[in-house]
């Protein structure tokens, strides 16, 4: 379904985001991507519906080359490919329903989007995305007056307005409390399951990774250094994924973090190379430990 | 200065008191050195241009105005500032803005002849007919506002204010909408690609630096003509561009300022970029938009009134009429410019409420 | 309130509205003014098409009755689950009609008509106007464009002459405002001084910004400095007029910006003794100094395009150059040329003080010294890269 074939990523101020990716994600698979922050993996997901150009190698998705320079092609390839995030990034001024009609936007002529009048056919795929994830009800209230896990199921429907072949989820749960992230979770495979929607999710929380993930993709320095079915992702693995062993102490603190939702915001380009530089100085500490 | 202070401030209490205390950093000779030329340097250019000398303004023309007076005195007050700067051990940079503001003050309030006007205030307040004057502002004609027609016509003066007000509203409503689409092309997270945004930001610094009268002028002579009806519609155009340029700026900036999250998640949704624009932008800025609309009501009240000076429709045509014939009295003129204040704090009034309710 | 009462009332009110609008076209205040008579024709033809549009649509509402009633009672017994087994439709919530704020948009409408119909543009006149503007646009580029002769640098030097003179009026008026403005911007912060000095600064205060620079310059500084060029005292009237005007707007700002400063130092500065004047000078201005002075420049940028609608009144400036009766637009024929040169160095002068005043801003609040203070809440994190979350070991 989407294949990367030796793709390469490098950013405008020379950052190498990825180098050297080959894999291949098989249709209706759910894979969780694991890693430290800057190792590749929002990099991954969005160079799959060309947010971030690669600059090297071939990136197919089902039947299309991703061509980042294309700009019609690459507006026809996501409104086959949806796109979660972690702070949701609904519009917060306008309804729920405006919002999932946004995930219409490609099947919609621009004149209907700009009156704001949208046809019945749109508006029912919309209701019907706001049902599966269970938020009807709250179609005409403000997104902004919403819940976290509220809002994340917004920005879930929105997706399946798309009707889309493959969801790419960037940290969708970083900013929830672990059982609305949990719940969350839950739906969104449900929803794959039943729809046999390909899922591509980065993750920070491992355990949630175990947990819903058919396949795991650990990512170091923009490279992949494993990639199994869950049940081959043990603890010796992870701990390789994250080039060091875990102690008591980061664990609690971690879970400490989970718990207060704390992530790292949506990164950006900077923030990523940020990240990465910080990441690299990190490693060369442990080096000397 | 709080930047010398504070660097003093950080000495570690030594063991022997008084020993190791870091000196407070004096700032370098050289740069000073350098702010003393750049002042005589000023000297020398208000010393070649001054007093009624005028200077040869490259090939274009001469100027006056380049010159203060008594550059000398000039040169002084620049050295004593320096001096201070000195003592108080300010940085170079900071002493160089204290250069920059004494200069241009001194060719300014020379150049407008600061201390000659103020020295005449005095002799004004007791003779003359300043005093009547002033006393005449605060004994307004409230039956000329409602009860006179203009000179010359049939039109009551209520009706001039009835026509400003007209004036406003139809300019605010017609120039807050033409620059909200300026905005969204002039900035870079909304627009077709830099090239446009750059172009209609140029074009848009150019709409803004031409004042307001000047745009009433102009239009009065592209329409042909301030008579009633025609100076009518050169206000409104005049005010129409006035706003454009105002709502432009500030509005592009809020978009400028918006969250990229929707825009991001639009974008991945594969929604072309008026699409975008509509869903993701608009609803973000539409409050700035509003109280922006707003600020520019009450703008255009206060702009109509002295647009009208300039001979188009309104209460200020009337205002420069009993202006230009101030000797036959000044309670006329001081019953408009109350009524002025009145009107424009209604309408601040009216609009902060509004404000209060919408956002 | 239910729907189809809010729409009845509305028609009921537009066609009040219309029918007073068409009665008072014959109201004595009509006959003696014109405009009037043209806001109210406007007022009663907009208000009764918007009477006309609403009755279509009550009678669309009154026709599709009963559906909505079955609707209704579907969507109820969806919610109340009461012996009744709802599909899936029943779960939908239904569209909530924004009655209000559509009707704000309709009386803007309305509005807009009558404004534009009590206005009196002669709209025709906008046919002739591209070739007008072709035309002198033309005669005004060439005038900038030629080599200047003997007459061509008369008008240069007097549109350079003039300019110069705002932008000093303006800076005068920018100085007086900053001087003034700083010690009534603290008097007016709600955290620096007790609600006795407080209240009357603020009314003060709105009090000054309500009265346009124009009333200052006619009513106030004219009669107390004269009037024209900058020899006779317009210009310094002038600049206090646009001084006064900036005290109301820059001591707003500045108290605004006095009241967001960070309230640690405060407190520390107090709780070693330091009295309310040094809280003032060490603990407030260092923090507020950068965004002041970007304020007072901002002001400045203000200040010269309005120095050029006071000059228009008789205070100095470049509105003295263009403005009738004395002005180039005050001639006729139309000097052309005139105009292009007065109104290319307009333009070339401000944009120049906007963008060295938009430069030294820039400089001022992002600077060296401030950069290092300020540090993005992000680095932080990233400078620690997050171990993962939960890890089941």
């Amino acid at each position: 379904m989407i294949k990367f074939e030796n793709v390469d990523v490098v950013y405008p101020n020379g950052y190498k985001g990825l180098s050297d990716i080959s894999l291949e994600i098989n249709q209706g698979e759910f894979v969780a991507i694991i890693g430290l922050s800057g190792a590749g993996k929002s990099t991954l997901i969005r160079a799959v519906n060309g947010l971030v150009p690669y600059t090297n190698g071939t990136l197919t998705v089902g039947e299309t080359v991703v061509d980042p320079k294309n700009k019609s092609k690459l507006r026809k390839l996501r409104s086959k490919v949806g796109m979660i995030f972690q702070q949701f990034n609904n519009v917060g001024r306008i309804s729920v329903l405006n919002n999932v009609l946004i995930g219409r936007s490609a099947f919609t002529p621009t004149w209907r989007s700009l009156i704001g009048w949208y046809g019945s056919q749109d508006k029912e795929v919309a209701f019907q995305s706001l049902e599966r994830v269970g938020i009807v009800e709250k179609a005409y209230n403000r997104a902004a007056a919403l819940s976290g896990g509220q809002q994340q199921r917004v920005a879930i429907a929105r997706v399946l307005a798309q009707d889309p072949e493959v969801i790419l989820a960037d940290e969708p749960v970083a900013s929830l409390d672990p059982p609305t992230a949990r719940k969350v979770l839950g739906d969104l495979r449900t929803i794959q399951r039943d729809l046999g929607i390909t899922c591509v999710v980065n993750m920070h929380h491992l355990d949630l990774a175990r947990d819903y993930a058919d396949r795991i993709i650990g990512m170091r320095n923009g490279e992949v250094v494993f990639d199994g079915p869950t049940q081959d992702a043990t603890d010796s693995v992870i701990a390789d994924v994250y080039q060091r062993p875990l102690s008591a102490e980061e664990i609690s603190q971690a879970q400490g973090d989970g718990r207060l939702g704390a992530g790292v915001e949506n990164p950006t380009e900077s923030d990523l190379t940020e990240a990465v530089t910080a990441a690299s100085s990190d490693s060369d500490r442990k080096d000397t430990v | 200065m709080s930047k010398a202070v504070t660097k003093r401030s950080d000495a570690a209490a030594p063991p022997a008191q008084g020993q190791n205390r870091p000196k407070p950093p004096t700032p370098k000779v050289p740069p000073y050195l350098g702010l003393v030329v750049l002042a005589v340097a000023i000297f020398g250019f208000f010393f070649w241009t001054w007093e009624g000398t005028a200077v040869l303004f490259f090939p274009l023309g001469d100027t006056v105005l380049w010159a203060p007076r008594d550059p000398l005195i000039g040169l002084i007050i620049m050295i004593l500032a320096l001096l201070i700067c000195w003592k108080l051990r300010v940085t170079p940079m900071g002493a160089f803005g204290g250069l920059a503001i004494i200069a241009i003050t001194y060719w300014a309030g020379s150049n407008i002849h600061f201390i000659d006007r103020i020295a005449e205030v005095p002799g004004r307040l007791t003779g003359g007919n300043t005093r009547q004057q002033l006393v005449g502002y605060f004994n307004p004609d409230w039956s000329y506002l409602f009860l006179h027609n203009v000179a010359g016509t049939s039109r009551p003066i209520w009706g001039e204010w009835l026509i400003t007000l007209c004036m406003a509203v139809v300019a605010t409503i017609i120039g807050c909408f033409i620059g909200l689409l300026l905005a969204m092309l002039a900035s870079p997270v909304s627009s077709f690609n830099k090239g446009t945004s750059q172009t209609i930001k140029a074009i848009n610094s150019v709409v803004r630096s031409i004042p307001d009268v000047a745009w009433a002028l102009l239009f009065a002579a592209f329409i042909g003509g301030t008579a009633y009806g025609l100076g009518a519609l050169a206000a409104v155009l005049a005010l129409i561009m006035f706003n454009i340029g105002i709502v432009a700026k500030l509005l592009s900036e809020s978009i400028d300022a918006i969250q990229p999250g929707p825009l991001e998640a639009a974008d991945a949704a594969g929604a072309n970029l008026i699409q975008r624009d509509r869903v993701a932008v608009l609803p973000a800025v539409m409050p700035s938009f509003i109280s922006y609309s707003l600020y520019v009501f009450e703008l255009n009240i206060r702009a109509s009134a002295a647009l009208g000076v300039v001979g188009v429709a309104g209460i200020g045509g009337e205002l420069s009429r009993q202006i230009g014939r101030m000797s036959q009295g000044y309670e006329n003129v001081g019953a408009i410019l109350w009524a002025l204040v009145f009107v424009v704090l209604l309408v601040d009034l009216l609009s902060l409420s509004i404000r209060r309710k919408l956002l | 309130m239910s729907h189809g009462y809010k729409v009845s009332a509305a028609i009921v009110g537009a066609v009040l509205l219309a029918a007073g609008g068409f009665l008072l076209t014959y109201a004595p205040a009509a006959e003696s003014s014109d405009v009037f008579s043209r806001m109210m024709w406007g007022l009663a033809i907009g208000a009764g098409a918007f009477a006309l549009a609403l009755t279509i649509y009550g009678l669309a509402y009154v026709g599709t009755r009963k559906q909505r009633t079955q609707a209704q009672q579907r969507s109820d017994a969806g919610h109340h689950q009461g012996g009744y087994t709802p599909d899936r439709l029943d779960m939908r919530p239904v569209k909530p009609v924004k009655f209000w704020y559509n009707m704000a948009l309709i009386m803007i409408g309305v509005l807009f008509i009558s404004s534009a119909a009590g206005t009196g543009m002669t709209l025709s006149a906008l046919l002739e106007m591209p070739a007008r503007i072709w035309d002198f646009g033309l005669q005004m580029v060439g005038g900038v464009a030629q080599v200047p002769d003997e007459q061509a640098r008369g008008n240069w030097s007097s549109a350079f002459d003039a300019m110069l003179e705002s932008v000093a009026i303006a800076w005068i008026g920018t100085i007086v405002g900053a001087i003034f403005s700083l010690p009534c911007g603290i008097l007016a912060a709600r955290n620096m001084t007790p609600l006795a000095t407080y209240i009357p600064m603020r009314f003060i205060l709105s009090v000054i910004r309500a009265v346009p620079e124009i009333v200052f310059a006619v009513a106030i500084f004219i009669p107390l400095l004269g009037v024209g060029p900058a020899d006779r005292g317009g210009a310094m009237a002038g600049a206090f007029a646009l001084g006064i005007s900036s005290i109301g707007t820059l001591s707003k700002l500045i108290s605004e910006s006095i009241e967001g400063v960070d309230r640690g130092p405060l407190e520390a500065s107090r709780a070693a003794g330091a009295s309310h004047i040094q809280v003032i000078r060490w603990a407030v201005l260092p923090q507020v100094l950068p965004e002041v002075i970007a304020i007072w420049l901002y002001r400045f940028e203000v200040n010269i395009r309005a120095s050029a609608i006071l000059g228009a009144l008789g205070a100095g400036g470049i509105g003295r150059l263009i403005s009738p009766p004395n002005g180039l637009f005050g001639q006729r024929p139309y000097d052309w040329e005139a105009i292009g040169i007065t109104l290319f160095v307009i333009i070339a002068i401000t944009m120049l003080v906007d963008q060295t005043s938009g430069f030294v801003r820039h400089r001022v609040i992002h600077g060296k010294t401030v950069k290092q203070k300020k540090q993005k809440p992000g680095d932080l994190a990233a400078q620690e890269p997050d171990p993962p979350k939960s890890v089941a070991v």
